[in-house]
């Protein structure tokens, strides 16, 4: 109900809000279409099993600046997916098409709105950000694009580099959330509050700054409703550059992960990254020029030692086409959470993307 | 005789020691910097990447302010589209259209180049304010794409700056340094950069163009090429925050 309330506010409240503006005939910009052409062909290893997976994917995105607001939409189209991979449980057929995000931010002095679907974001970006409300993490493509959610956002501004973000929402992945936050010195820093679902409360602060070398964490605390439920998350990263190498570690705990392989899939715990009690993810990148680098991240089960090895290489073969190889491979056995047997033992992604 | 000698003796020693054509290398950076002294700027502009035979276009517009103390970019070419920069002081945060999220750049980044250009965020944050972390001597007059300079070198006073050592060659007649040799401590050559396309804005004088070579990289350079640029503009409101780059 509050999501067709949400779509019909969606396209009835701009034509009020920039009406005025249509009256003054204001010149306004065209709307802008801009885009992209992307085919993954993806290949993995399942019990000496082959699967191959052809996926071409179409993007179109639409953005229109008016001088108190704009509107976004980001659309995708997926053609011909391979049928081989289906019969694997792991893999699934993306919807096409995709509404990826389609909302309107309206501009005023006191803040910003925004309508529609859109991402709400909380915490610092990356790997592990506790504050991420939806916490898949796909291995073959550590970058790939999440679905927004419907809701209603607002940004209230305090000063320059300080403000308060919230969002309500009848998403599943989200109800309603705040989060202030501000910059002190070389430190961002902030606080969250969200209520992702009923009886799936998170309260935590994060920051991130510098010390020579880049520091950021986070720590908050999920808790039912009655608070008679409640477990601590939290993570801790460091990064560093030399010469043409980027480093980075971030370090993940999650008090409500199983210790003992044979407990990881007894019980789903709702708002966390994967299945143990701690996690280690490493990164190497290698900036060789400006049209090639390479990277080597890793994924570490630190309860079972079980890990995710990818290997990746990106290539700009000229103006908006790139070219991206990617291989990863497990290191666990048996039970671990990261198990060639459970999982499969190889996997190589091979994507070329035009962007216009 | 022997007087004269003395007298010619003294003459050229003190000769030597007056500055070339009568000018101090403090008139000259106080020059410079009256040609860079304007409120605000408000530009649109490109930047060609270049790798042997291969070039990477991108195209930006932007707002500074305060002598680059504050800027805000954002990149209108496709591969880019909607990627933000904010600058205030020596704080840079990034936006990222795809996920539309902010985030602070470390420090250490800033190293790195922009947009894998052989710009580097340092470069352009231009953090190390030649008056303030160098001593300039003037070492005299040299011709650079004839245009007659004045050569200049600055060495840093303290090891916190991006580049030990600076060469300069400053035109005589419009004060914009027309090429800067950027060096490590040891010596070692580390970025060439060349301005062009000296263009006068009332009585100030501004290059347009400007190339910037990595020496440690093999067969790269970086283009910059401002095609529209108006100063002391009046910049909107909101333009320098954290609210504008979520906009």
């Amino acid at each position: 109900m509050f999501k067709k309330f949400l779509i019909i506010f969606l396209i009835i409240f701009p034509v009020i809000s920039f009406s005025e503006e249509i009256v003054e005939k204001e010149s306004v910009p065209p709307p802008r279409i801009t885009g992209r052409l992307r085919n993954d062909l993806i290949y993995f290893s399942v019990n000496n099993e082959n699967y191959y997976y052809d996926l071409f994917e179409i993007r179109l995105i639409v953005t229109q600046n008016f001088s108190r607001g704009r509107f976004f939409g980001d659309i995708r189209g997926y053609i011909d997916p391979g049928d081989s991979v289906f019969e694997f449980e792991n893999f699934t057929q993306p919807d096409s098409p995709r509404l990826m995000r389609c909302f309107w931010k309206i501009y005023s002095g006191s803040g910003d709105i925004t309508f529609g679907k859109t991402y709400i974001t909380f915490g610092n970006p990356g790997i592990f950000n506790i504050f991420d409300m939806d916490k898949q993490v796909n291995l073959t493509d550590l970058s790939y694009d999440k679905e927004g959610i419907f809701a209603a956002a607002g940004y209230i501004p305090l000063n320059k580099m300080s403000g308060i973000k919230t969002y309500i929402s009848g998403d599943i992945t989200g109800e309603a959330g705040v989060s202030i936050f501000s910059n002190f010195k070389s430190f961002d820093y902030g606080a969250v509050i969200n209520r992702i679902n009923p009886d799936i409360n998170i309260v935590g602060i994060y920051f991130k700054g510098d010390i020579e070398i880049g520091i950021n964490g986070s720590w908050g605390i999920h808790f039912n409703d009655k608070f008679d439920d409640y477990f601590h998350e939290a993570n801790l990263g460091f990064d560093y550059s030399y010469k043409k190498l980027i480093f980075g570690t971030e370090f993940y705990y999650n008090e409500a992960g199983a210790v003992e392989p044979e407990n990881y899939f007894l019980n789903e715990i709702p708002n966390t990254y994967f299945n143990a009690r701690n996690y280690m993810y490493n990164s190497i990148v290698l900036a060789y020029d400006e049209f090639l680098s390479f990277s080597l991240n890793n994924f570490t089960n630190l309860n079972d030692n079980s890990s995710i090895v990818t290997l990746g290489c990106d290539y700009t073969l000229s103006n908006n086409l790139l070219l991206n190889l990617q291989t990863g491979f497990l290191t666990g056995t048996g039970n671990d959470e990261f198990s060639r047997e459970l999982t499969g033992n190889l996997t190589a992604l091979i994507r070329i993307e035009f962007k216009f | 005789m022997k007087t004269n000698k003395i007298i010619l003796i003294l003459f050229l020693t003190v000769l030597f020691l007056l500055p070339v054509s009568g000018i101090t290398v403090e008139e000259i950076i106080s020059e410079i910097d009256r040609n860079k002294v304007s409120s605000t700027q408000e530009f649109r502009a490109k930047m060609f990447i270049k790798k042997d035979n291969k070039v990477l276009e991108k195209e930006y517009t932007g707002y500074g302010q305060e002598e680059g103390e504050k800027f805000f970019i954002t990149f209108t070419n496709a591969e880019d589209l909607g990627v933000k920069y904010l600058k205030i002081e020596d704080e840079l945060w990034i936006y990222f259209p795809d996920a539309d999220d902010v985030m602070k750049i470390s420090g250490h980044m800033l190293r790195q180049g922009m947009m894998g250009s052989d710009v580097s965020y340092e470069d352009m944050m231009d953090l190390d304010k030649l008056e303030e972390k160098y001593d300039s001597e003037l070492l005299g007059e040299e011709t650079i794409n004839d245009s007659l300079c004045y050569k200049i070198k600055s060495t840093a006073k303290t090891d916190d700056v991006t580049y030990y050592s600076q060469e300069l060659w400053v035109d005589k007649k419009t004060f914009v340094v027309l090429k800067m040799d950027l060096y490590a401590k040891s010596g070692r050559l580390l970025k060439q950069i060349q301005q062009f396309n000296i263009q006068k804005f009332d009585n100030k004088y501004y290059a347009l163009n400007m190339t910037i070579q990595d020496m440690r990289k093999k067969d790269t350079l970086t283009t910059m090429e401002i095609i529209e640029i108006k100063f002391d503009i009046k910049i909107p409101e909101n333009t320098f925050t954290k609210q504008n780059l979520y906009r």
